[in-house]
């Protein structure tokens, strides 16, 4: 907490000092030209567009539908929270325009929230207790059958905060330690907290009172029309709901939607935080092959789209734009298959297909052409950016370098010391540039190690009836999306109960370990952040040493923006570069 | 005729239907709907996949899923896709896109490609006949996202820089106006001598007029102004009335020739009608238009003259009119391209998000986004329209009932227009109205390159998704069209053909 606390109160502090001294040097300008106009100093002026793949389709990004990165990209900076992902490296920062939060016990957990006296929705609606009410009923899953939500996180531990009308504090009270009790709170994106005053008047309740009283009490008949409303009644059909429907908790409010084309932010009169740089912030939809072109063209001002190599090229042969490349938290990872085929049961012909994957190659190959310092990626749920990486890689270093090297000869050993050269493998992907590049190099050199792979590419490959969900691959190769929290990839290594597509979840080659589950445990049930690097260290020397996945890159990210526009920080979280968009500025 | 309607829409409705099962059935098998929900986090996954399965009935048998849909299209409802969005919004957004997008398209492509096919017809075997042949069958076969990205870098990118500084250079000058002598050179009949004639002082007027234009810098703040105005409105009325009755008779010239006068009248007195209007004052202006030339043209034909007077004071009308809205558009040139960063051209989208302006101005607005894509679909469905009326016109051309027309002292100009021109164009009318029918299901590609979202977005996205409800309901409006507009393709024919009788 006070990590987070220090940094982004220094980061807020620097982009405030830059955006003042913009914001005087850009209206020193204008006077300049055209003395006529008062240069509004303060206030936000200006329109910044940013080019987005995907539709808006949802103002609600916390029903388990509408949790899409577009969605969450638009409604960053329209409904706020107590902390988001921001920042170079994607960590979770507290926003303290919101309001405060601070862990008092670590036994029983226990958190406090404070929102900002000053916060209203921007219809004058004070953010208080209805919302608060709301917000834990729909996260905690307690009416789960009336409330949609992404899915509970940590929350479903806690009491039902106590609080009444007007009530501007709360408590979280964990009846179990819980290692993301930072993002458990609510934040930006799809665990936010909705106008409720809204909510209830659609539910049809009369008062405040009377919507407190149903969400307290143990029934969620009452609360039917209410939570319909909630799941259905934000979605963007073809227009924007009436404005009254939608007010805004941040910089922003939604003013205007075009469908399919356009979608306007422009600034929130009743924003009691620092003003936003711009006063419309407009998200186009356009297709990525296009966002290029449309950049050069100054019809966008911003884009972010998947770096192919010839995207990448596309932008850093442009003139006059910026560009910017990083690792995204997404990476790529081969699984092994622990449920049947030849790796189920053999160790040692897992560190011999790991001896004969070129990882390195994969990087130089793949990545490198986009992002030039990217490297191999040797533990999987912590990214380099991440506190505790340094920890977990050191953990791991001395399987790594027994096995994680390629080293074909060794491979061949192993081979026939086991009098299995010639074992086929099928390597199953989904069917795309990137992928197919990778599997036929691993291809070519584990044929060459002593293994016969079959590369598989599918475009069904995650479909319910593909190759992943029925267990027809020996080796796996897809991404994971990865983020800062610990819950995200908990149950990924855990066992599974039943190792079919609807029973084993996330952990697709089913691998199984008492030890390992004893330590997925203790690791999301510490709220202690040394235990947590710890634990998570044992888990990645423990993955390594079982040989259950073998970790290949960050995906690459690359943004570019026009010349003029100012404030754009890359994010390599899902949440993306809208973290900041109430900084962005075009001169 | 009624009872061929009906019967046929009786057939029409039962083909329709069992091919709504079949499309059906196709699309729940296209793709997994619940892959995407799968690659999710663990905390999101199971209610994901959950809310999907609810939504789209996923466990129900595909029969069922079909006549819950069916049940609910013959109210209107069709139902909510994927992400439980409306389907009906969803349609509504992509049919107005799509007729904005393809509508100006294919009446371009319609007029330009049968214009360039009666004159290749006329010219046949020459080295123009050929040279459009040749151009015709190119685009064809390019391919449209390549065209696209091309037209984007050329026309859009570069010609927005070139806009600021809008000098052309010699070269382009010499290349532009030696196409433009060729092309005159080769349309001209006659000998050797006044065709060369032609293509000297058409190349040499090309280049002066280039020139000028350059020197000026006209581009960056385009007009015609009243002296061109007044000299195409006249120019129009001599050509109207050459091809509508030819000028050896007086009354149809005079009509046209006070039609002309009086738009350039109304070039004058509308003036502070014209600085900001409505889009329905425009309409009404080009009623009142009509209104008054179809007077001008009944008075002053006479009896005798009133078929062609009418038509040619009409036409005349209408293209002076034309030429005025051209004119102011073109004032506003400048000040839309000044609130757009000097870019008039855009490469994506259908508008520019939030813009205000002028009539004027938001006219250009959707032009410049319109330009790029307009020009694409125009070039790969020209090939199409000049090949059939070509071979149409040919046809009829070698008939008897022409050559007799010839013998008997008929003018060239009345044997092209009266009686081949119109007999050689109704298997065009069936090439129309098919056409009409299948423009209505959008061009995936087109929409995907120049970041539109319209019909054929809609079907792609089902696709994508797996998800039926968007392509069930392109089905029913693209379907719906196919078969609507066969059906008067052949009611056309026949009216068109006294030789076909339905029955």
């Amino acid at each position: 907490m006070t990590r987070f606390g220090r940094t982004s109160k220094l980061v807020a502090a620097a982009l405030g000092g830059v955006l003042v001294l913009s914001a005087c040097s850009s209206s020193d300008d204008d006077s300049g030209d055209d003395g006529g106009e008062s240069p509004g100093a303060s206030g936000p002026s200006g329109t910044v567009t940013y080019a987005m793949a995907q539709p808006w389709q949802s103002w609600n990004v916390a029903t388990a539908g509408a949790n899409s990165a577009a969605n969450g990209q638009v409604m960053e900076q329209v409904i706020s929270g107590f902390w988001t992902y921001g920042n170079e490296d994607g960590q979770p920062i507290p926003n303290e325009d919101f309001g405060t939060f601070e862990k008092v016990s670590d036994d029983p957990l226990t958190v406090n929230y404070t929102i900002n006296d000053a916060a209203v929705w921007s219809d004058g609606t004070p953010i208080d207790c209805d919302d608060i009410l709301l917000w834990w009923t729909v996260q905690s899953g307690t009416f789960d059958s009336v409330f949609s939500a992404v899915g509970t996180q940590g929350v479903e531990d806690t009491a039902r905060p106590e609080c009444a009308a007007g009530d501007k504090a709360f408590t979280l009270a964990y009846d179990q330690p819980f290692a993301d009790w930072v993002t458990a709170g609510p934040g930006h994106g799809n665990n936010a907290m909705l106008p409720a005053h809204v909510v209830s008047q659609q539910g049809g309740f009369g008062s405040e009172e009377e919507f407190i009283a149903a969400l307290q009490g143990d029934d969620p008949a009452p609360l039917e029309a209410a939570g319909e409303f909630y799941n259905n009644g934000w979605l963007i059909s073809g227009a924007l709901p009436d404005p009254a429907l939608i007010p805004s908790s941040g910089p922003y409010i939604v003013s205007e939607y075009v469908a399919d084309q356009s979608i306007t932010l422009t600034a929130n009169p009743e924003w009691w935080g620092e003003p936003p740089a711009s006063e419309t912030v407009v998200f186009r939809t356009i297709a990525e092959e296009e966002q290029v072109q449309a950049l050069q063209n100054g019809e966008v001002d911003i884009i972010e789209p998947q770096p192919t190599v010839d995207i990448a090229q596309q932008i850093q042969a442009a003139s006059g734009i910026a560009n910017e490349v990083g690792d995204e938290y997404t990476y790529e990872h081969l699984d092994f298959n622990f449920n049947q085929g030849v790796f189920a049961d053999n160790l040692a012909l897992r560190q011999a297909f790991s001896l004969c994957v070129p990882r390195e190659q994969l990087v130089d190959n793949l990545i490198r052409p986009v992002v030039p310092d990217s490297t191999v990626k040797e533990v999987r749920n912590v990214a380099p950016w991440d506190s505790g990486y340094e920890e977990a890689v050191a953990a791991s270093q001395p399987v790594i370098d027994e096995f994680g090297v390629q080293d074909i000869e060794r491979a061949r050993q192993i081979l026939e010391e086991e009098d299995a050269v010639g074992t086929p493998v099928v390597l199953g992907t989904l069917e795309n540039q990137r992928r197919v590049d990778a599997g036929q190099l691993i291809q070519a050199a584990c044929n060459e190690a002593g293994f016969e792979v079959d590369f598989q590419p599918a475009a069904d490959f995650f479909d319910t009836n593909g190759a992943l969900a029925q267990n027809r691959f020996d080796v796996a190769m897809y991404a994971w999306a990865g983020a800062a929290d610990r819950s995200g990839w908990n149950s990924t290594y855990r066992t599974v109960t039943e190792c079919s597509a609807e029973g084993k979840g996330n952990n697709n080659g089913c691998y199984s370990s008492p030890e390992m589950d004893e330590l997925l445990d203790q690791v999301l049930r510490t709220s202690v952040e040394e235990e947590a690097i710890e634990l998570t260290s044992q888990i990645e020397l423990l993955l390594w040493e079982d040989m259950v996945t073998i970790p290949l890159y960050q995906h690459p990210g690359i943004t570019a923006w026009g010349q003029g526009v100012e404030n754009v920080i890359p994010n390599p979280s899902q949440n993306g570069i809208a973290w900041n968009a109430d900084q962005w500025s075009k001169s | 005729m009624l009872v061929f309607i009906a019967r046929r829409l009786f057939v029409s409705i039962w083909v329709f239907l069992a091919a709504s099962v079949l499309v059906f059935i196709l699309s729940t098998n296209v793709r997994d709907p619940l892959a995407e929900a799968r690659q999710l986090p663990e905390t999101a996954r199971e209610s994901a996949i959950r809310v999907i399965t609810e939504r789209m009935h996923l466990e129900d048998p595909v029969l069922v899923r079909y006549f819950r849909w069916l049940s609910d299209a013959v109210t209107g409802n069709l139902g909510v896709n994927r992400q439980g969005l409306d389907v009906n919004a969803r349609l509504e957004t992509a049919f107005s896109a799509t007729l904005q997008l393809i509508t100006g398209a294919t009446v371009l492509a319609i007029i330009i490609g049968i214009t360039i096919g009666v004159i290749s017809a006329l010219r046949q075997y020459s080295a123009l006949d050929q040279t459009v042949t040749f151009i015709a069958f190119v685009c064809f076969s390019l391919p449209l996202f390549w065209v696209g990205t091309l037209l984007k870098q050329f026309l859009a990118l570069d010609f927005n820089d070139w806009l600021a500084d809008p000098v052309i250079s010699p070269l382009f000058i010499g290349g532009i106006a030696l196409i433009t002598g060729l092309f005159c050179g080769g349309v001209v009949v006659g000998d050797r001598r006044s065709r060369i004639t032609a293509f000297v002082s058409s190349t040499a007027a090309m280049a002066i007029l280039l020139s000028v234009l350059s020197a000026t810098e006209w581009f960056s703040d385009p007009s015609l102004g009243p002296i061109v105005v007044a000299l195409t409105a006249i120019g129009g009325a001599i050509g109207f009335t050459t091809l509508v009755s030819g000028l050896e008779w007086k009354p149809p010239l005079q009509a046209a020739l006070i039609a002309a006068a009086v738009g350039i009248v109304a070039y004058f007195a509308l003036d502070p009608v014209l600085d900001d209007p409505q889009l329905l004052t425009i309409v009404l202006l080009l009623l009142v238009t009509v209104g008054i030339c179809f007077a001008i043209g009944w008075f002053l034909g006479g009896d005798l003259y009133r078929r062609n007077a009418i038509p040619a004071a009409v036409l005349t009308g209408v293209f002076t009119g034309a030429v005025i809205f051209v004119d102011r558009m073109l004032s506003s040139f400048q000040s839309y391209s000044a609130s757009v960063n000097n870019r008039p051209i855009s490469t994506v989208g259908a508008e520019t998000p939030n813009y205000e302006g002028t009539f004027w101005e938001s006219g250009l607005d959707s032009f410049g986004h319109l330009a790029l894509p307009t020009l694409a679909l125009v070039l790969i469905s020209l090939a199409t329209y000049t090949r059939y009326t070509r071979a149409s016109m040919l046809e009829v051309m070698n008939q008897d009932y022409v050559r007799t027309g010839r013998a008997k002292g008929l003018s060239e100009r009345a044997v092209v227009t009266r009686h081949v021109l119109r007999n050689g164009l109704i298997p065009i009318t069936t090439l129309i109205a098919y056409d009409i029918g299948t423009i209505v299901g959008g061009a995936v590609v087109t929409e995907q390159v120049f970041g539109w979202s319209a019909m054929g977005s809609m079907l792609f996205d089902g696709i994508r998704e797996g998800d039926p409800m968007p392509i069930m309901a392109f089905y029913v409006v693209s379907g719906g069209a196919i078969v609507l507009f066969n059906m008067v393709a052949d009611i056309a024919y026949a009216f068109l053909d006294p030789r076909i009788r339905l029955s």
